[in-house]
């Protein structure tokens, strides 16, 4: 070496020895990834940046970073809002590097959080309706009078033991169980989530195998990644789960999709397969098919964990039950789904499918699969895609392992509250149906036809964050609902921003976005549990400075709030004196006969309930609730283990029974956990000890929460409640199955998200209009040639109920023979002052007896706002409103919304217009009939005389007595 | 200590010395003898916007962050058996990785690991080192403050002499298969784009170089990302600006030329690069001069 740099490296060496020796550190480590970094914590209270509006002078200007959660999907990613400490304002809201789930970033949805709080058309005051519903007049009220109103209400309802004619309508799900906990508390079986336009079919694939109902694949550490959806662009979980399969594609893993469409995932996969929808579940049995027939899966998982001696028992009683005849039956029963079968249903060919099972039989227990809404969500039977995608990890003994699939209550984490509120005694038929005793959510989607057949009267409805008239299929049915006050008492509607269900309600009420609510939640995307904490950003910060904030409408624009302080707050209105025994649980501990504050009700909870945060705060000097408020996020713990293999603590062990193949239970009392992630409740035995574990060798595991406490292969469940021909994993054939249409009928896609929009709260997020707010008619040109339709003309699309018209994009994108029109589009008011500007079309609405029609009167056009990026709306397309012309399709076993759609697609009439829209509401109850008769009601199927199998999952789980029949149809 | 493991140290910490600016910068400062600690506008100004120091930039036929270059260099840490970090083709990141394999080397004692070690240093030494970090080194110190320009005239002086240690007759593979200059008359976008590309042209053209063509060419100068400057100095005087290019080519000829002795192939492999795109540059001028544009 040049003597220069021979004596150069040798001082470089010396100074890092003496460096080193005197216990320093020498490099400081890699501070390189300059577009990731983010401001160490340990700057948050006074971060600085320059003003870039002063350029080119420095001017400097402090912020103070606050952490909170990102409101818009359901990843709940961490967002830290930069509040600048001169003006109070939040500036911007960037990723929350502290965050172990979303790990600092964000996608587009998240920092545009900044336009929704700054947005010139939001509410900003408690609204009440003046005139007819509907009408578009509204005078601003004071939240005394509407909560005293809607309190009396309430209370009124309660004492006359009309508890089953209060509803809660839930959107975006904010804290964990807090609104079912508020209606335990009052007593009202009145919890009516919007899965069954969402999940609920992917979740009763799951919810039957494991009896939990919702994936958590470990995506980081996969071999092969198998998803049916465009997950990684939109999904469920879309930012944390996207930036881990991304992860694992770099470390090498394949990436499989099915995906119709060729979406942007679809460009993603190493194997893209463009099935015909519905046929889902007939590529994932060849594929489990070829792992049985060549002996490619994993026999001892299989002979370990599956419930095979209870299949045999039950179907194959002709069989000696020995795992050996459990191999061979097995490898008859799918023996008819060939590749070539699967390729014919899917329309795809079968040498790619031969290889993508290849690729699945080379994954070991590193296979990572999930299913959510997409086909699951679509299909009649769609339940059976997820129940079908995950044989394909039970056979391959990947649940619960690195890589694998994990059951999400394993990764989740929900804190025991400081109230435990009972569940309510009473049984809502309008949300619960006697005709959907395995319906896996209540059927909220089916409420304006339930009532439109006098099944039920609402004295008080609310929704929260949710907007059923524009979400929901056939919205029209829901307009006639909702304006129909003999059917319909009050109508309060919970909402951070305009939107079409709100134009018909009595009270308007302005709800935080996610800066602006205090929540804890804990989603389950990658194996380890966290708790996340969402708060009032100003409030905080406020605090810090010294402040004392008792509500958060101190520190919110206008008099906007929050919904655990408005929940409390309703509860003591409808129960002043306490003597409803409503009042109970919504008092302090500290100072009984108080209200509960919501610093009390977050200190109890990080206190007594989040194993390790308590002494973690503590090491930095900081209380439990301080240090949440510090990081807005704790890691539980990271990498959970296999639970099923986990053994049971001796003290358990006690006054133990055995029922068949194992199933172990214990007299004694379960132990309290501090975690309350909902599970399914396997049934107890004859003399009452709850089910405990299961034997497996000679020793008793945990297993899973299923009656038989395994995998369940075979469902007794389904066996026993009139469904036995689907009681194992099988193909459904779809409502949109090839032998189901007619001749020019085509299948309609009507599912997809884009990764900018969320339903209708990202409308007037300014920043994400502008890159997307509209939905061509995506068609084929295989169809397109023929109806001589090219790009850019006006098609009209007709369903089983009216009609819509859209504008034609020809593509190869897509399967021939399906149409695809996405989501979130169509937004649109009446003629009123009230409402949004940017994404929200002016129509004009009418109603000759049965038939709607819906026509565009006025686009969106550039305005004058507090905002003056409201001047530069250079966009007057908003798309158009699909999901009106949709007639409801309830599967009769999950209860799912099946969303695909017969259709007709032709070029439109002379005399149309974009965005037009018809329907017959008429039509749409007879094909609501239509899809009732596929049902097997509770009172003909019912094994053991109750409404629904008391194990399964309910958000609200009345006592067993309750579940009884009643003694007739609740008809009339 | 033996001189070796010193060398690999000293290549750390010149690695170290691309990050930005950090207290514990200045004592290996100091050693180096480098002049007046950098500010983090001047840190910024040079690998922020002017000479991105990331092997895919110069290695890739995009001239771009990633691209089939990034996925090679991920694929050297995987086929080492390491999980390659977020920027597996930064400078620091490669020179520190170069350290650890030879730390590795030297502290084996089973021979035939030890070789492999070797053969693993020398395939990242000529494959994704000496292949574009001489040359780049070279503009860092003709365009950056004292302080970088001395860190860079190390750390070029320093890669040659560890290149002795190879045999260089042949140019690394990354470069061997790279494509070249698309056609100007035929392509005309795609080859502005491609001159832009260190590997295509066989120039490193920053932002600092399209300024002073503006200057030099006394043509307005517009303001945005290098292609965009370019195109916009094409569009006002498109001869001229081909000519003024074609100088820079020969510049980058001659700058090449110097690094034969010591880079061999690799310095011929760019030489033979700025030729081609000087005789493109030249021939395209003279198209434009016979066709003026209105
Ligand atoms: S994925 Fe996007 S919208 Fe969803 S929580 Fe994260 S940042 Fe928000």
């Amino acid at each position: 070496m040049n003597k220069n740099f021979k004596e150069l490296a040798q001082r470089v060496s010396a100074l890092r020895e003496d460096t080193l020796s005197r216990g320093e550190t020498f490099y400081p480590g890699p501070s390189r990834i300059n577009l990731a970094s983010f401001p160490p914590i340990e700057r948050w209270d006074d971060w600085v940046e320059l003003d870039s509006r002063q350029w080119p002078k420095r001017v400097e200007s402090h912020y103070m970073l606050v952490p909170t959660t990102c409101f818009n999907c359901e990843s709940a990613c961490g967002l830290l809002a930069y509040v600048n400490k001169e003006t109070l304002q939040v500036k911007k809201f960037e990723g929350n590097p502290e965050h172990p789930g979303s790990r600092g970033r964000n996608c587009a949805k998240g920092p545009a959080t900044i336009n929704q709080i700054t947005d010139p058309d939001r509410i900003l005051y408690p609204l009440k309706r003046v005139g007819k519903r509907g009408e578009g007049k509204w005078v601003r009220t004071t939240w005394d009078e509407a909560l005293d109103n809607i309190a009396a209400t309430i209370r009124r309802t309660i004492e006359e033991k009309r508890q089953d004619e209060i509803i809660c309508h839930i959107g975006r799900p904010g804290e964990d169980g807090f609104t079912e906990r508020v209606l335990g508390s009052w007593g009202v079986d009145g919890h009516n989530s919007h899965t069954n336009v969402c999940s609920s079919g992917g979740r009763t694939g799951y919810q039957f195998w494991t009896g939990i109902d919702r994936p958590s694949p470990d995506y980081a550490n996969a071999k092969v990644i198998l998803n049916i959806s465009s997950h990684l662009e939109t999904g469920h979980y879309f930012n944390p789960h996207a930036q881990r399969i991304m992860d694992a594609k770099q470390n090498g893993a394949k990436l499989i999709v099915l995906d119709t469409r060729l979406s942007n995932t679809a460009t993603h996969a190493d194997y893209w397969l463009s099935t015909y929808p519905g046929s889902e579940a007939a590529v994932m049995l060849s594929i489990a098919n070829y792992l049985i027939q060549n002996d490619l899966y994993n026999k001892e998982y299989v002979q370990r964990w599956w419930n095979w001696q209870e299949y045999l028992e039950a179907e194959r009683p002709d069989l000696e039950n020995t795992f050996e005849n459990f191999e061979k039956a097995l490898k008859e029963l799918y023996v008819e789904y060939s590749f070539e079968y699967a390729a014919k249903e899917a329309g795809i060919e079968a040498s790619v499918i031969a290889e993508v099972a290849e690729v699945v039989s080379s994954a070991g227990t590193r296979l990572s699969t999930h299913n959510w809404r997409s086909a699951a969500a679509s299909n009649l039977g769609g339940w059976q895609v997820s129940r079908t995608l995950f044989l394909l990890n039970a056979l391959m003994g990947a649940v619960a392992t690195e890589g694998g699939f994990y059951p999400n209550a394993w990764n989740k984490f929900v804190p025991r509250p400081i109230h435990a509120t009972p569940h309510p005694h009473v049984w809502n038929n309008i949300s619960w149906p006697i005709e959907f005793p395995l319906a896996q959510n209540e059927l909220s989607f089916l409420m304006p036809h339930l009532m439109k057949e006098n099944r039920g009267h609402l004295e008080v409805y609310f929704n929260r964050v949710y907007n059923p008239v524009w979400t929901n299929p056939d919205g029209f049915s829901w307009i006639e609902m909702l304006t129909d006050e003999t059917k319909v008492g009050t109508y309060v509607c919970l909402t951070p921003t305009w939107n079409e269900s709100a134009f018909f309600a009595d009270y308007v009420l302005p709800m935080g976005h996610a800066s602006e609510r205090h929540d804890t939640f804990s989603y389950e995307q990658y194996n380890g549990q966290w708790l996340g904490f969402r708060q009032p950003v100003l409030r905080a910060a406020r605090e810090k400075l010294g402040e004392k904030i008792t509500d958060t409408r101190q520190v919110n624009p206008g008099e906007v709030w929050e919904e655990n302080e408005f929940w409390i707050d309703l509860s003591w209105r409808i129960d002043p004196d306490g003597s409803m025994g409503i009042r109970q649980y919504h008092e302090s501990k500290k100072n009984p006969g108080t209200k509960l504050s919501i610093d009390e009700y977050y200190s109890w909870m990080f206190e007594n309930s989040v194993p390790g945060l308590p002494e973690h705060a503590a090491s930095q000097g900081l209380t439990p609730f301080e240090y949440m408020r510090k990081y807005g996020v704790f890691q539980i713990q990271a990498g959970m283990g296999q639970p099923n293999e986990n053994g049971v603590h001796e003290s358990e062990l006690k006054d133990l029974s055995e029922g068949p193949f194992g199933r172990i239970y214990s007299g004694t009392p379960a132990p309290l956990s501090p975690n309350i992630a909902p599970v399914a409740t396997p049934d107890p035995d004859p003399q009452g000890r709850r089910a405990l574990g299961v034997k497996i060798g000679d020793s008793i595991k945990r297993g899973f929460p299923t009656p038989s406490g395994r995998l369940e292969f075979y469902s007794s469940t389904l066996a026993n409640w009139g469904w036995k021909e689907y009681a194992i994993p099988t193909y459904i054939k779809s409502h949109v199955h090839k032998q189901e249409l007619e001749q020019d009928q085509m299948v309609l896609l009507s599912t997809f998200r884009l990764p900018t929009q969320i339903h209708t709260r990202s409308a007037n997020s300014k920043w994400l209009d502008e890159i997307s707010h509209t939905n061509p008619v995506m068609i084929h040109p295989q169809d397109a040639n023929p109806r001589g339709i090219s790009s850019g003309d006006l098609v009209r699309v007709e369903t089983e109920i009216g009609y819509y018209v859209g504008k034609a994009l020809v593509t190869e994108g897509i399967h021939p023979g399906v149409a695809a029109c996405s989501h979130h589009f169509g937004r649109w008011k009446t003629n009123q002052d009230e409402g949004q500007n940017q994404m929200m079309r002016t129509v004009g609405l009418d109603k000759q007896g049965d038939a709607w029609s819906l026509k565009p009167l006025h686009d969106v056009h550039a305005y004058n706002s507090s905002d003056p990026d409201t001047l530069r709306i250079w966009w007057n397309d908003v798309g158009v409103h699909q999901n009106l012309t949709f007639p409801v399709h309830p599967d009769p076993i999950s209860g799912m919304h099946c969303w695909h759609q017969a259709v007709r697609v032709r070029k439109a009439d002379p005399g149309d217009k974009f965005s037009d829209i018809y329907v017959d509401t008429k039509k749409a109850h007879e094909v609501y009939q239509k899809w009732m008769e596929k049902t097997r009601s509770a009172t003909k199927v019912s094994p053991d005389g109750n409404r629904r199998p008391y194990w399964l999952q309910r958000p609200l789980k009345p006592p067993r007595e309750i579940y009884a029949l009643p003694k007739a149809e609740p008809v009339g | 200590m033996s001189i070796q493991k010193d060398s690999f140290e000293l290549f750390r910490v010149l690695g170290a010395l691309c990050e930005p600016p950090h207290p514990s910068h200045v004592p290996m400062a100091s050693v180096l003898g480098l002049p007046k600690e950098p500010s983090e506008a001047d840190f910024t100004e040079l690998f922020l916007f002017q000479l991105y120091p990331y092997a895919s930039i110069y290695l890739g036929p995009e001239g771009m962050l990633g691209g089939e270059a990034g996925d090679k260099i991920a694929g050297f840490w995987r086929a080492l058996n390491l999980t390659p970090p977020t920027e597996s083709d930064h400078l620091t990141v490669l020179l520190g990785l170069y350290a650890s394999i030879g730390d590795l080397e030297l502290a084996e004692k089973d021979e035939a690991v030890k070789l492999m070690r070797r053969q693993a240093r020398h395939v990242l030494l000529k494959e994704y080192l000496l292949s574009w970090v001489p040359a780049y080194a070279q503009k860092v110190s003709e365009l950056a403050p004292p302080y970088y320009a001395e860190w860079a005239r190390i750390l070029k002086g320093a890669l040659l002499e560890e290149a002795k240690e190879l045999d260089l007759s042949q140019p690394p593979d990354i470069l061997a298969q790279a494509p070249g200059l698309p056609s100007a008359t035929e392509q005309p976008k795609a080859f502005v784009d491609g001159l832009l590309s260190p590997l295509r042209s066989g120039m490193i053209i920053c932002r600092a170089d399209l300024y002073r063509a503006g200057k030099d060419l006394e043509v307005g100068l517009r303001i945005g990302e290098r292609r965009f400057i370019l195109q916009a100095l094409l569009n006002q005087d498109l001869a001229l600006a081909l000519r003024w290019l074609a100088n820079e080519a020969d510049t980058w000829i001659k700058r090449q030329q110097d690094l034969v002795e010591d880079l061999g192939s690799i310095a011929t492999f760019w030489a033979n690069r700025a030729t081609l795109a000087k005789e493109s540059l030249t021939k395209y001028a003279e198209i434009a001069e016979q066709s003026p544009i209105d």
